[in-house]
């Protein structure tokens, strides 16, 4: 799902990188003090997760995103944790590319703050193992389609063919999108068994948690 | 009725008329073979091949309109014949987001530049890129928490809070340990 060099013209690169770098001033703002570790830990692991699971789908391949995932735990601070494994996955791996880095951040990075504002009270309140694997699975599911949507969107402004994007990319994702909404709802069940609190994430550095 | 002079000019446009397709040559085809040309084989890193791709060649003669275009066969390869010596731009794109541009360079014998693998080994980078997430994050909880910006100096004048000082405050041992 990566956008590669060349790929936006040099107008829809420039909106990407500015979205982006409102959104990673609003995670960083958002980011408690204690939650820095648990950045680190899930932008390594988006980082990596694109590097191990790599499955032959498609005309060329598919990987996690781990956006739902992401979105669960971080909130906002999902923008400059995946603004960091994005970077490093153009500079090390040519995944994606230096001038696209924030189009391919906020194709990613959005839809997990979109999640954190759908699923995140509903993960707060509820009270069952199993209604957090549905929640988490839906949040997992719902992250990779909007990921896909707005990927789509990018390469129709950039001048390609929907028909084409749809035919060829879409089967695709729908199966890495399946298996992600199961991983993250059995992560999310684990962690709501093991460390409930994981969720309450704060607004604001200094505010309390979201209502 | 008709006159001699008359049968005289049909017979002219008769012949006239019929040496018309000597001048009209232009429409037959012929074909030659030959061994000589470019190419370049374009593959994801996955080492699938691009197959059926878009592809553009730019002549450095001309590099503001393309010299060529056309799409990647089934192995992801595709050939052109250059006419200039320099560094010709290939530029496969798949129209899913994945767009590789190659620099092609001929010159008086015909030779191209080997192709370059610009990634890094897996494991190796994997690696780097997970110590250097880590810290990253670790110099930004440095900067967050530099004395300076939280305003937490640590001044010799100010106690220093021990873990003596700390049992003292919460009337006991702060851990402890379970009896024998």
């Amino acid at each position: 799902m990566h956008i590669t060099e060349g790929v936006a013209p040099a107008s829809v690169a420039a909106a990407g990188a500015l979205l982006t770098a409102g959104g990673v001033a609003m995670g960083l703002r958002a980011m408690k003090d204690e939650q820095i570790p648990r950045a680190a830990l899930m932008s390594a692991a988006i980082f990596a997760a694109s590097l191990v699971i790599r499955l032959p789908l498609g005309p060329s391949s598919v990987h996690p995103v781990l956006n739902g995932l992401a979105g669960l735990l971080l909130g906002w601070a999902a923008v400059p944790a995946f603004l960091v494994a994005l970077f490093l996955e153009a500079l090390l791996f040519q995944f994606g590319g230096i001038t696209t880095l924030g189009l391919n951040t906020i194709t990613m990075a959005a839809p997990a703050v979109v999640c954190y504002a759908i699923f995140n009270r509903p993960l707060r309140r509820c009270r069952q193992k199993n209604t957090a694997f549905l929640l988490g699975m839906a949040a997992g599911v719902t992250a990779l389609l909007l990921s896909f949507a707005l990927w789509a969107a990018v390469l129709v402004l950039s001048g390609k063919s929907l028909i084409v994007i749809v035919k060829l990319a879409l089967i695709p994702h729908l199966a890495i999108t399946a298996m992600e909404g199961l991983f993250t709802g059995f992560v999310v069940s684990f962690l709501f068994k093991v460390y409930p609190g994981v969720f309450d994430l704060p607004l604001t550095r200094e505010g309390g948690v979201a209502p | 009725m008709r006159t001699g002079s008359d049968l005289n000019k049909l017979t002219f446009v008769i012949v006239c008329a019929m040496g018309l397709p000597a001048f009209c040559v232009g429409h037959g085809v012929k074909h030659s073979v030959f061994s000589a040309g470019t190419g370049i084989e374009a593959t994801y890193d996955n080492g699938r091949p691009m197959a059926f791709c878009d592809v553009v060649v730019v002549s450095p003669a001309n590099p503001d309109n393309e010299y060529q275009s056309g799409i990647t066969d089934p192995a992801g390869r595709f050939a052109f014949v250059p006419d200039t010596n320099g560094v010709w731009k290939v530029t496969v794109d798949d129209g899913m987001g994945h767009l590789v541009t190659a620099d092609v360079q001929t010159g008086p014998n015909k030779q191209v530049s080997d192709g370059v693998d610009t990634g890094m080994n897996r494991f190796a980078g994997g690696m780097i890129g997970v110590s250097v997430i880590f810290g990253l994050f670790g110099l930004y909880s440095l900067v967050r928490f530099h004395p300076r910006r939280t305003g937490r100096a640590s001044s010799p004048s100010e106690p220093r809070t021990t873990q003596k000082s700390m049992e003292k405050n919460s009337g006991g041992p702060t851990c402890t340990s379970p009896k024998a």
